[in-house]
């Protein structure tokens, strides 16, 4: 049967594609090798702390690795990794539309994706860059190391993000199905509309704080240079402005996949639609208010810092609204264990664990002594991989069989959930106790004292790695002899999967006609 | 949303008061205004900015989510340069510094984090 | 004059334009914040170096950045009447509004150059380069300078843009005998003109005024 993916096969049907969902196929490709590739950095990074001293690098060659394997992750996977792909695919099959407002400007992202990371493939080769992925002067400004060739392909892969946003704001606004009002579009789309708010608006401040540093480092204009005048600390401002913001760009689609995939598998509507709906603004906009509490130990005035740490503490709440809704909405339902509710229970208790620590490091008291260790480490590792990642493996095997028409092995699947689950327990949570024992972050060399609970952090990646590695190998398998997907085969009222599997270019067979709930669980399932 | 022409004069109109409201901004830069220079040479190009915006830029006749952007836009500018001059505005003063004594590790041995540097350096051995 | 086309997800040309127009507002948007760090910028350093900024600000031609705001004042009326003219179908008063709109801006650019030569000749470059530095070695009128040519360098880079996709406009007007129908994509076009000239009703305050001597 004609679909997306045998539609047209010619080599040009791909690459000038307007179909979101090739594009968003061509972006799930892309964030796979990115992540890979961040990975094997990471694994290199923990091979190296086995021993206190050298094992396996220089410092130098340490210093690059965390740095690109910063880079990598944030920006080239965990970024787009949902928004680029589940968005682009998604969001019009959910809205009943054709298509995104944007087609060709979506075919440029792509391009913009490449053209980004050619660059920062291009810096890595000719030696990387040692100053971590928040570029602080005044390293930054004096560092030998390939800083530019990165700076410049972030700054590209920037306007990607950016064009993204654009594209599905005004997807959301404008292609929704005749009758579907803003309450009625499923909840992912909130979460992409969230998300897109602050690609839009954050980024570009990231791109101007990039130019920024290679003006500085290329022109040597001295713009944080303290003998010009310059302050390091506004640097940080202005880097940490953007930065705060991503890490809910990297939060909230994974909260968008959570609220699509725990009504399905416990068959109930969720517990409240607007809790999850405004508390994605409520973050989205309260993440913006934050930035400097990255900065408690910088110099900045302790008022300042005051102010962050107590503005800090209320986007938890709104982070609890969305936990407690969902836990409602598993509580009496009926609940069936399939993968990708595996790996949302991995998340809600990774997540809450990784959140309550932040809540923590907001105590300027508290954080003083935390910043710049591995509890900050294990921090924002719980909620990047515990969580996104984690609801991005949910996101991937929840879609698979619209994306593909093929099921995944369910045997293997949660074998491999439990070996990712496990593995990443076992390698992150060793590192709140370095942290809080005094293990600071980014060192090379560390005190003796601290190599047990390494080994346990290393031995952890193994496993983690290897649950990962399993996944991509069964994934594969079942593209090519997995049993063929029903169009339904969660029982899910969501819209998109009204739209055959896999589904045809326009999407639809005909003009879909929605019912008036995508979360209706008390009616037979329609499609 | 169907755009229909209005005045001709319209835009010459809001031209001149915008003109105005520079001449008076001009004029008063040559006055002694004290604290209140910044915010009012601010709150004029302000006043200008929201006449380009609303006529102009034809947020008149724009859609409210047009005209949400506009607003909440600039309200993020006001965050960022709020919260980043509230940090130099409310440091400490800078006390003149009194040079550290630079301190000088022994050649081939690598500060070794959790001990301090060894005695015979000047510093505070710090760890 | 030819309809535009109906793209074919759009399920009407209303709903296409409004997606246009949304669209372009939310690009403007990411610019706004693009400068906004350079807003935040210029404020920090004001707020640590109050005095040497006032120098700063008093040691710029007044006359000269005025006229400059005049000038793209004036463009600002003279697109925003071309896009009205172009509703009403009078291509004629459109197209050359539209070619005056970019000779404002080239005026513009003009003035700027020749400040940034004055600037040059005193010794005053980006970086805190020059000998005006050497003279003057106060800190706060480095970060002035170096935060002054940033902003507007970076604003005559966006008028340039500007006046180019300006010129394309009166040009495919011209050529493809646009009548009213396109008068909303020189009217989204017309928009990137009026940003950068709010843009700039900012920065003359910031640079030229406040804080000047009388």
């Amino acid at each position: 049967m004609k679909n997306y993916l045998n539609d047209e096969t010619t080599i040009w049907s791909w690459v000038a594609t307007t179909d979101h969902k090739r594009i968003g196929l061509m972006f799930f490709v892309l964030t796979i090798l990115a992540l890979m590739v961040g990975g094997t950095f990471a694994l290199l990074l923990r091979l190296e702390h086995l021993t206190p001293r050298y094992t396996i690098m220089s410092a130098f060659a340490y210093n690059q690795t965390f740095t690109l394997h910063g880079v990598i992750m944030v920006w080239f996977f965990l970024i787009p990794s949902i928004p680029s792909v589940f968005g682009n695919f998604f969001v019009p099959i959910m809205l009943g539309a054709q298509d995104v407002a944007f087609p060709r400007i979506n075919l440029f992202t792509v391009y913009l994706y490449l053209a980004g990371a050619l660059v920062v493939f291009i810096g890595m080769v000719v030696g990387g860059t040692d100053t971590g992925w928040t570029f602080y002067p005044p390293y930054s400004a004096q560092t030998y190391t390939a800083l530019m060739p990165v700076l410049v392909g972030v700054f590209i892969l920037g306007f990607s993000t950016i064009l993204t946003g654009l594209n599905l704001i005004v997807t959301i606004h404008t292609l929704r199905a005749k009758g579907m009002g803003w309450m009625q579009m499923p909840l992912f789309c909130w979460a992409m509309y969230g998300v897109s708010v602050i690609q839009v608006l954050a980024t570009p401040v990231l791109g101007m704080v990039l130019l920024l540093l290679t003006i500085d480092h290329g022109l040597d204009w001295g713009l944080f240079d303290p003998a010009r005048g310059g302050d390091v600390v506004l640097f940080q401002h202005l880097f940490w402005f953007y930065s705060h913001p991503a890490v809910y760009i990297m939060i909230l689609p994974a909260m968008g996949v959570i609220s699509e995939v725990i009504p399905t598998f416990a068959h109930k509507n969720p517990l409240s639609y607007r809790a999850i709906a405004y508390s994605t603004f409520g973050i989205a906009f309260i993440g913006f208010l934050t930035w400097g509490h990255h900065m408690f130990v910088s110099g900045m005035s302790t008022f300042d810092a005051g102010i962050f740490g107590i503005l800090s503490m209320f986007v938890a709440v709104f982070s609890a609204i969305k936990v407690f809704t969902w836990t409602g909405t598993l509580y009496k339902g009926a609940v069936s264990l399939k993968t990708p509710l595996v790996y949302v229970f991995g998340f809600l208790f990774l997540f809450v664990f990784g959140g309550m620590t932040g809540v923590a490091q907001a105590t300027t008291s508290l954080d003083v002594h935390w910043h710049d260790t591995y509890f900050i480490v294990a921090h924002f590792h719980f909620i990047m991989v515990g969580a996104s990642l984690t609801a991005w493996l949910a996101a991937v095997h929840y879609w698979w069989p619209k994306m593909f028409g093929r099921m995944y092995p369910e045997k293997w699947a949660i074998a491999a959930a439990i070996l990712v689950l496990l593995g990443f327990v076992g390698t992150f949570f060793p590192q709140f106790l370095l942290g809080n024992g005094g293990m600071p972050r980014r060192y090379y060399h560390y005190a003796e004292k601290f190599q047990p609970l390494h080994v346990m952090s290393t031995a952890g990646s193994w496993v983690l790695a290897l649950g990962l590695l399993l996944a991509l190998v069964y994934l594969l398998w079942s593209l090519f002899y997995g049993e063929r997907a029903p169009r339904n085969p969660w029982g899910s009222r969501s819209f998109e999967w009204s739209a055959p599997t896999p589904p045809p270019k326009h999407n639809f067979e005909a003009t879909p006609v929605f019912p008036p709930s995508a979360y209706d669980y008390s009616r037979p399932v329609e499609f | 949303m169907s755009e229909r022409p209005v005045s001709v004069w319209l835009f010459p109109g809001i031209g001149a008061v915008v003109g105005a409201l520079l001449i008076l901004s001009f004029v008063l830069s040559y006055v002694e205004m004290g604290r209140w220079t910044t915010w009012i040479h601010l709150g004029i190009a302000t006043v200008q900015s929201a006449l380009v915006v609303w006529f102009s830029m034809e947020l008149f006749e724009s859609r409210f989510s047009v005209r949400m952007l506009a607003i909440i836009t600039p309200l993020f500018v006001l965050l960022l340069v709020a919260l980043t001059a509230v940090d130099p505005a409310t440091r400490a003063p800078e006390e003149v510094l009194v040079p550290n004594p630079t301190i000088e590790p022994e050649p081939n041995i690598h500060p070794i984090p959790g001990i301090a540097y060894p005695s015979g350096a000047g510093g505070h051995g710090q760890p | 004059m030819h309809a535009p086309p109906l793209q074919h997800h759009f399920p009407d040309i209303e709903q296409q334009r409004h997606a246009a127009k949304l669209g372009t507002w939310i690009f403007l948007s990411s610019e706004l914040l693009f400068f906004n760090a350079l807003f935040a910028i210029y404020a920090f350093y004001r707020v640590k170096y109050p005095e040497m900024f006032q120098v700063g600000v008093s040691h710029n031609m007044k006359w000269l950045g005025t006229i400059n705001t005049a000038i793209l004042i004036l463009g600002s009326v003279c697109i925003a009447s071309a896009v009205n003219f172009l509703r009403l179908a009078r291509r004629g008063p459109a197209i050359f509004l539209t070619l005056v709109t970019c000779l404002c801006g080239i005026g513009y650019i003009t003035i700027k150059s020749i400040e940034y030569g004055f600037h040059f000749d005193e010794g005053i470059y980006p970086g805190g380069a020059g000998h005006f530095f050497v003279e003057h070695p106060e800190h706060g009128l480095k970060a002035f300078f170096t935060t002054y040519f940033l902003l507007t360098g970076l604003h005559m880079i966006h008028v340039a843009i500007a006046v180019a996709i300006l010129g394309w406009m009166a040009w495919w007007v011209h050529r493809d005998r646009i009548g009213p129908w396109g008068a909303y994509r020189l009217g989204l076009v017309a928009l990137y003109w009026h940003f950068v000239d709010t843009i700039w009703l900012f920065l003359w305050p910031m640079f030229y005024l406040m804080g000047a001597r009388t």
